[in-house]
């Protein structure tokens, strides 16, 4: 049994500025498995496999490959113990060939000269032993997204990697594609190669995984086994707490002093023809594919993007083309990409939480030092921002407490109109659960709320009525009361749910 | 304890400061004379001119721009003012007027330079590598290509010389220059928005910034003191041409690389940008007093610039694998621990 330990980490502590991020976490990984690694965001995971690859060094703590102690302090030093990352943004260069990006850095030579048929036999060997579909002389740019991954996996089984570590490697998937990942993934187990796999979604770890070790807070709250994994043990163990599932909508009653209307709004060639009134006290709910101009409506609404043709009005008046003088008036916006369009990562999450209520904060454009604090504070508090560090970079926060940095931005203000795109895209289940009960809190208190959405679950759970929209239309509406995810997706498709029973 | 110092001398005050204590340690053996109060005076005199310029440099490196037109800007803005001052034959009046026309020219500079990167979107360093040209052009226009020489001691003769309470005006006017530059940067929401238009230009357009004009008014800052120093400067040295100021660009790049502020935007004060000019300027005056030949002081200044941006570098790579790029104050530390209680 003991020969079968691939890796093994002990006692591993980390602390950044003082607050200790891992505390005696342990991990063991054996040959020839996949082991899954769960947690919330901030748990502790990335920092753990940071420490594994070479990227931070532990304060404390041994680790172990295949028995014997090893020091990891460089990414370099991971790859020769064998170990590989596959990260969530790939690191292939788009305009070299397949076989050029797997010996990047790594170039066989021959009397300093390139070895290009050598290299490019290796890869055919590997393609072969491993039975992938993919052409060694092609261009990376021509790939998807799956095609990059294989890519990125085939380079590490050239590092001859023993354990390949994949981080939400199904985030940019189709589930087409996601299936054939698993496939190879189980290829590569079946042929000795472990696999640390990190995801949020359950299904595919229960899946796949052989071993599941769960983290919480920095700790490691226990391994279980492919026999011993229920959702409702593993959820229970990443969450400790109860996170509520179905909707509360006692206490709820919508305001009619407060109301968004959009009546034949067109932009370009995205928006055709849309028109729908939202009410203070809703989350209005909005579906469909991407491409169906979702985002775009929402862009209108908050003054990014001139439309062509229709109103939009807020309480009767017309809504400004300025988002500043937009905000003054209560709306606010949670863009669909937070890193790109909603943060500020070098800058602190005082000034990111700020940086919308100077209005407020400031009198004669002086901002007011106290009342910034103040209002940061507040929002930490209220939003359980972690780790609590007024100074801290928002870049270093974890995904969920970036996301809840963004909305502190606007919660602490007067909102009329909240916009939503994608709000809790790669973000675990027990921060969803937080930001929506944000959401509830703030649709009781009367401010119109409409979310644009992917995930059918939330827009089935947290939304109260659901627009669907479909080619730059709206499509179908959904009540709370009578919305399946699977209406939701025809509707998406241009099916509907009439002519969906009929089928 | 130990544990705090290492820390501290990891961090980028510490090497400032570490560096600092390093030149006044060799100054202390080899030459005391470095510590004389006209020493002194001379090198914050030194420091004063391009420190008016840093400061308008770092509003334009914070929002990831950048101006390499400042050391024309100065010598036209020299050269305006002294048409001005010596055509009217040093009246109040004609310094007055050649003053206004000069900061109404840097104006005029400062838009050019700031609608062609935001409403054109054309590169910074393109476009202020030739309008540098440009500026340098219009200097050998107005001055006829020859040096205008002042004799006068009239108010001209003051801007530069003057010394109210005993203290050489430049500095005086250098000292409230920074700090007020110092209070629109950390204390005014302008300030915020250049961090934020550094920091993330999509993001900063979405939470309702202005930023076009915010990026417009920077570069007319940049300009304004570029012309503002060369006019000074001018006054100083009772002469102005097209060599006037000429290693400008070269002095206030290093202060701000020495003064750890980082090139890509988003970052940086003007504490660190000012304690970068004064770094390079004691370490100019050391080595005059310390008697290196000049040519030798150019090799030096260089391999400061190269020594700065190294350690910059591994301290910010040590520091991100801390995660902390921006200490916490020990403040926030406490209340995040009792926070957590």
């Amino acid at each position: 049994m003991e020969n079968n330990l691939l890796l093994q980490a002990i006692g591993i502590n980390k602390q950044f500025s003082g607050v200790p991020v891992l505390k005696d976490v342990g991990l063991s990984i054996n040959k020839g498995e996949v082991h899954a690694l769960m947690g919330e965001n901030g748990a502790g995971k990335s920092t753990l496999i940071k420490i594994i690859t070479g990227v931070y060094t532990k304060d404390s703590g041994e680790i172990f490959i295949e028995g014997k102690p090893v020091e990891i302090n460089s990414r370099q030093d991971a790859r020769n113990f064998g170990i590989s990352v596959i990260y969530q943004e790939l690191s292939l260069i788009p305009a070299l060939t397949v076989v050029d990006n797997i010996f990047l850095g790594q170039e066989i030579r021959h009397r300093g000269i390139l070895d290009k048929k050598e290299m490019r036999r290796r890869v055919k060997e590997l393609i072969e032993k491993y039975e992938f579909d993919i052409n060694p002389d092609a261009i990376v740019q021509s790939f998807g997204m799956a095609k990059r991954q294989l890519v990125e996996i085939l380079k590490a089984l050239s590092m001859e990697a023993k354990l390949i570590i994949m981080d939400e490697p199904t985030s940019a998937l189709s589930a087409a594609e996601s299936e054939k990942l698993f496939e190879t993934i189980s290829g590569l187990r079946d042929k000795g190669t472990s696999i640390l796999y990190i995801s949020h979604r359950l299904e595919e770890v229960y899946r796949l995984s052989d071993r599941l070790t769960v983290m919480r807070d920095g700790e490691n709250v226990g391994v279980l086994t492919k026999e011993e994994i229920t959702p409702a043990k593993v959820m229970r163990m990443m969450i400790g707490r109860e996170v509520k599932q179905i909707k509360d909508t006692s206490g709820k009653k919508i305001f009619n002093d407060n109301v968004l209307e959009v009546k034949n709004l067109a932009y370009k060639n995205i928006l055709k023809d849309v028109s729908f009134k939202a009410y203070g006290g809703e989350i209005l709910g909005i579906g469909g594919l991407v491409g169906s101009g979702r985002t775009e409506l929402i862009r209108c609404i908050y003054g990014a993007e001139k439309q062509s043709k229709g109103t939009i009005t807020l309480n009767g008046k017309p809504v400004k083309k300025s988002i500043s003088k937009n905000i003054r008036n209560g709306f606010s916006l949670v863009p669909e990409d937070r890193r790109s369009q909603g943060f500020f990562p070098v800058l602190s999450i005082e000034k990111n939480v700020t940086i919308a209520s100077y209005d407020k904060l400031a009198k004669f454009g002086v901002v007011s030092r106290k009342k910034e604090i103040e209002l940061t504070k507040k929002a930490i508090k209220d939003y359980d921002i972690r780790p609590p560090l007024r100074n801290m970079p928002v870049g270093n926060l974890s995904g969920g407490n970036q996301q809840k940095v963004i909305l502190g931005r606007w919660l602490t203000r007067d909102l009329k109109v909240l916009l939503l795109d994608e709000p809790t895209a790669g973000i675990d289940v027990g921060v969803k659960g937080e930001l929506y009960q944000f959401l509830e809190e703030l649709s009781k208190k009367g401010t119109i709320i409409i979310m644009v959405s992917s995930d059918l679950g939330e827009l089935t759970h947290v939304a109260d009525r659901i627009l669907v929209m479909h080619d730059g239309r709206f499509f179908e509406e959904f009540t709370h009361e009578n919305v399946t995810q699977t209406a939701v997706l025809l509707a998406a498709s241009g099916v509907h749910t009439e002519e969906g029973k009929a089928l | 304890m130990s544990n705090k110092v290492t820390k501290f001398f990891g961090s980028p005050w510490g090497q400032r400061v570490s560096l600092l204590i390093i030149v006044i340690l060799v100054m202390i053996l080899f030459q005391p004379k470095f510590f004389s109060l006209d020493n002194v005076s001379s090198i914050l005199l030194a420091i004063a001119i391009y420190g008016i310029m840093v400061c308008g440099m770092l509003f334009v490196v914070i929002i990831g721009g950048i101006d390499l037109s400042i050391a024309s800007a100065a010598a036209l803005g020299g050269s305006i003012l002294s048409i001005f001052a010596k055509g009217s034959g040093y009246t109040v009046e004609g310094f007055i007027t050649g003053f206004v026309v000069a900061i109404v020219v840097a104006i005029l500079v400062g838009l050019i330079h700031g609608v062609m990167c935001t409403i054109f979107g054309l590169p910074a360093f393109v476009v202020t590598l030739a309008t540098q040209y440009v500026l340098l052009g219009a200097v050998l226009v107005v001055t006829n290509g020859a040096y205008i020489y002042h004799s006068d001691f009239g108010v001209f003769y003051m801007l530069g010389n003057a010394r109210p309470l005993g203290i050489p005006l430049p500095i005086i006017i250098f000292l409230i220059y920074t700090a007020i530059s110092a209070f629109v940067l950390g204390c005014t929401t302008y300030g915020r928005s250049l961090y934020c238009i550094g920091g993330n230009p999509v993001a900063s357009g979405l939470v309702g910034i202005k930023t076009k004009i915010n990026t417009i008014i920077a570069y007319i800052f940049c300009s304004v003191s570029a012309f503002f120093g060369g006019m000074i400067l001018v006054s100083m040295n009772m002469m102005a041409g097209a060599a006037t100021a000429s290693n400008a660009i070269g002095s206030v790049l290093t202060a701000i690389i020495v003064g750890g502020i980082n090139l890509a935007g988003g970052e940086g004060g003007i504490p660190g940008a000012i304690f970068g000019a004064l770094l390079v300027g004691i370490i100019n005056n050391a080595l005059i007093l310390l008697g290196v030949p000049s040519d030798y002081q150019k090799f030096v200044q260089g391999v400061i610039i190269i020594g700065a941006i190294a350690l910059n570098v591994y301290t910010s790579r040590r520091s991100e694998n801390m995660k902390t790029p921006l200490k916490p104050s020990k403040k926030t530390l406490d209340s995040a621990q009792s926070a957590k209680l």
